[in-house]
């Protein structure tokens, strides 16, 4: 139960994501770090004292993404801090701590010393995994880019597909059974395809439904014959799973 | 509750989410949310995406309550401004402040007795004239003014430096206009009444120096005329008195525009501007008729330094009496550790050592006695100085 300000100091969904890198999605560490990037380098910034941070070969900077690395790791939401101030303290603590070894040791010498002519690019050796999931992250995220622009081609956006959806599971269901009627019976898809709209005299001589709800619901119905139809797995399960 | 769901598209700062109970949603997007990624999420993320106008008609409606809140308070607060400031000079010394139209914003005055007058009288936003003419029959019922002999009243009018050229004459129109009311009210009541202008640099000094800003104008024009007033008196004279020796005119001049050649030569004071002649001619009547002249405003700084040095004196003669005191204490131990010397030492007869002791007691009063003697000499040394020296600096004053 939540009452007036003991709010969760961060949103499920972000948990979520926290949980899925924790548990070893790697390419997901990358892009949620790289996300955090504009971040990371303004809380270095900031506790150095407002230094310009050079990104390429900052010392200081790499340490605040191993630090940023281990707040992801060590983060625990039942602890009711924000994810930013938790890991801005960590990335403080580790700058100091450097900060004390370098000043005991100031004759450090820098990582592209030793490597020569090469340039040292800390991220690309220790963050960036070689992942073997890459294609197909790629291939379902041109997935959902072309089911997006698909829609646009039915004068459909996303943002009207959330202000008409159908509030009720049952109507909803409704849609589902209209919609994969659609996609199975040839004829009615090639109408459907080339018209752009929903063939409503032919539906009807399969499905038993009103005009009315046919109507209402006609964006929300689009958008399922067009997932149905794609290569959207997970989304196509969700609807299998409804019915 | 916890839905579960895929991240469709992320537009913006949204991410539009299908949840595995078909429902497409939208949410905040979260650092690391790629398409395609399946994700748990909480019902509370959701975000409405209301119809725009909707959305918006609370923000506008806001924006126009404040836009209109803006536009009455400014109203209100220009209708309040101060224009001008009219100072009453008979017995008291009050300060009207007076808003575009005439009508009385605030009535001051620095003297906590007069508050009591003001007491009772309501003056917010009424007509400069009815105010003046209430007070007037206010100040008559508590026995201030005695309406059976001539009383005399000088009001000053202080613009506020703010205005342009135009708006300022325009004002002083207004004024005008209700002074000529004023004169006539008071004309009825037996009160004879001098108007000025004055600056506001000069009503500022006036507050500076602690004096209503009447009577410090007349102190400018008495200079102007010639005429030698002391300040400090003029402080604490009647205005009536003063009013007789200084020419001062019963018609509102402007002061921007030159008050010489707009001196009024009309009815009731016609005898003053002819006095006023005599006094430019160099007549002294001024002193011979009441002692108002002590001289510049550079006595009071010679009556300073006198004060000064008085205050001088007294801490050296102070110095000197300690230092009496000092020396006496010291050969008082003095004498008595000799004393008891002489008592401890047993080869001593006690004739002797009487005799001794008596020795030293009348040397000690002998020495005690020049001590005070120097002292007083000191003392009156430094009297004498300061005796000469006020001398000397009265001198200079006569």
């Amino acid at each position: 139960m939540k009452f007036l300000g003991m709010r969760a100091p961060e949103k499920r969904s972000f948990i979520d994501i926290l949980n899925q890198i924790k548990s070893g999605d790697k390419v997901l560490k990358d892009r949620f770090i790289s996300d955090y990037r504009p971040y990371i380098i303004r809380s270095v910034s900031k506790i150095l004292n407002n230094k310009f941070i050079e990104i390429e070969n900052s010392e200081e900077y790499s340490i605040g993404l191993i630090a940023f690395n281990e707040a992801i790791d060590k983060y625990n939401e039942d602890k009711k801090c924000s994810f930013k101030r938790f890991s801005y303290q960590v990335m403080q603590r580790r700058l100091i701590d450097y900060k004390r070894k370098d000043y005991k040791n100031s004759n450090v010498y820098p990582f592209s010393y030793f490597e020569g002519e090469e340039t040292y690019d800390f991220e690309d050796k220790f963050l960036v995994e070689k992942h073997t999931d890459h294609v197909y992250d790629f291939e379902i995220r041109e997935e959902f880019v072309s089911f997006v622009r698909e829609m646009k081609d039915y004068g459909i956006t996303m943002d009207d597909l959330v202000k008409n959806m159908p509030k009720h599971k049952d109507s909803r269901k409704n849609c589902v059974k209209i919609a994969k009627r659609i996609v199975e019976e040839d004829n009615l898809y090639y109408k459907f395809n080339k018209k752009k709209k929903i063939p409503f005299k032919d539906v009807s001589k399969y499905v038993e439904v009103s005009q009315r709800t046919v109507e209402r619901n006609r964006k929300y119905i689009i958008a399922l014959v067009l997932i149905l139809k794609s290569d959207l797995e997970i989304i196509k399960n969700y609807i299998k799973n409804l019915e | 509750m916890e839905y579960l769901g895929v991240v469709m598209e992320l537009k913006d700062n949204k991410a539009f989410i299908m949840t595995n109970s078909c429902e497409v949603v939208c949410i905040r997007k979260q650092p690391g949310m790629y398409e395609g990624m399946e994700l748990v999420f909480d019902r509370s993320e959701k975000i409405n995406i209301a119809n725009s106008v909707v959305k918006y008609s609370a923000v506008i409606g806001s924006a126009a309550a404040v836009f209109i809140a803006i536009v009455f308070y400014v109203n209100l607060i220009f209708s309040n401004q101060i224009y001008a400031y009219v100072g009453i000079d008979m017995n008291t010394n009050l300060e009207l402040a007076v808003d575009k139209n005439n009508r009385v914003i605030d009535i001051r005055t620095n003297d906590e007795n007069q508050k009591v007058l003001i007491e009772d009288l309501n003056y917010k936003s009424k007509p400069l004239e009815s105010v003046l003419v209430d007070m007037v029959e206010n100040f008559g019922e508590k026995g201030m003014i005695d309406s059976h002999t001539d009383n005399k009243v000088l009001i000053t009018a202080c613009l506020q430096d703010k205005y342009d050229r135009q708006a300022e004459k325009e004002m002083f129109k207004n004024l005008e206009n209700s002074y000529s009311k004023i004169k006539d009210e008071l004309q009825s009541r037996n009160i004879q009444s001098y108007f000025m202008e004055v600056k506001s640099e000069d009503r500022k000094f006036a507050a500076d120096n602690n004096i209503s800003t009447g009577r410090y104008s007349i102190y400018k024009k008495s200079k102007e005329q010639g005429i030698d007033i002391d300040i400090e008196k003029l402080k604490h004279n009647q205005i009536n008195e003063i009013l007789e020796k200084v020419v001062v005119d019963d018609e509102l001049v402007d002061v921007n525009e030159g008050t010489s050649d707009k001196i009024n030569h009309n009815t009731p004071v016609k005898q003053e501007t002819e006095k006023s002649n005599d006094t430019e001619k160099g007549s002294d009547f001024n002193e011979e008729d009441i002692d108002l002249s002590l001289g510049g405003i550079n006595d009071i700084d010679i009556i300073q330094s006198i004060e000064a040095a008085n205050f001088e004196t007294q801490k050296v003669i102070r110095e000197i009496q300690q230092k009496v005191k000092d020396d006496i204490k010291y050969e008082k131990d003095k004498a008595n550790e000799v004393i008891s010397k002489i008592e401890m030492d047993k080869s001593i007869s006690d004739d002797k050592r009487t005799m001794l002791i008596k020795q030293i007691e009348i040397e000690l009063i002998k020495k005690i006695e020049e001590i005070k003697r120097i002292g007083n000499e000191k003392a009156q040394a430094e009297l004498n100085k300061l005796e000469q020296k006020t001398k000397d600096l009265l001198n200079r004053i006569n």
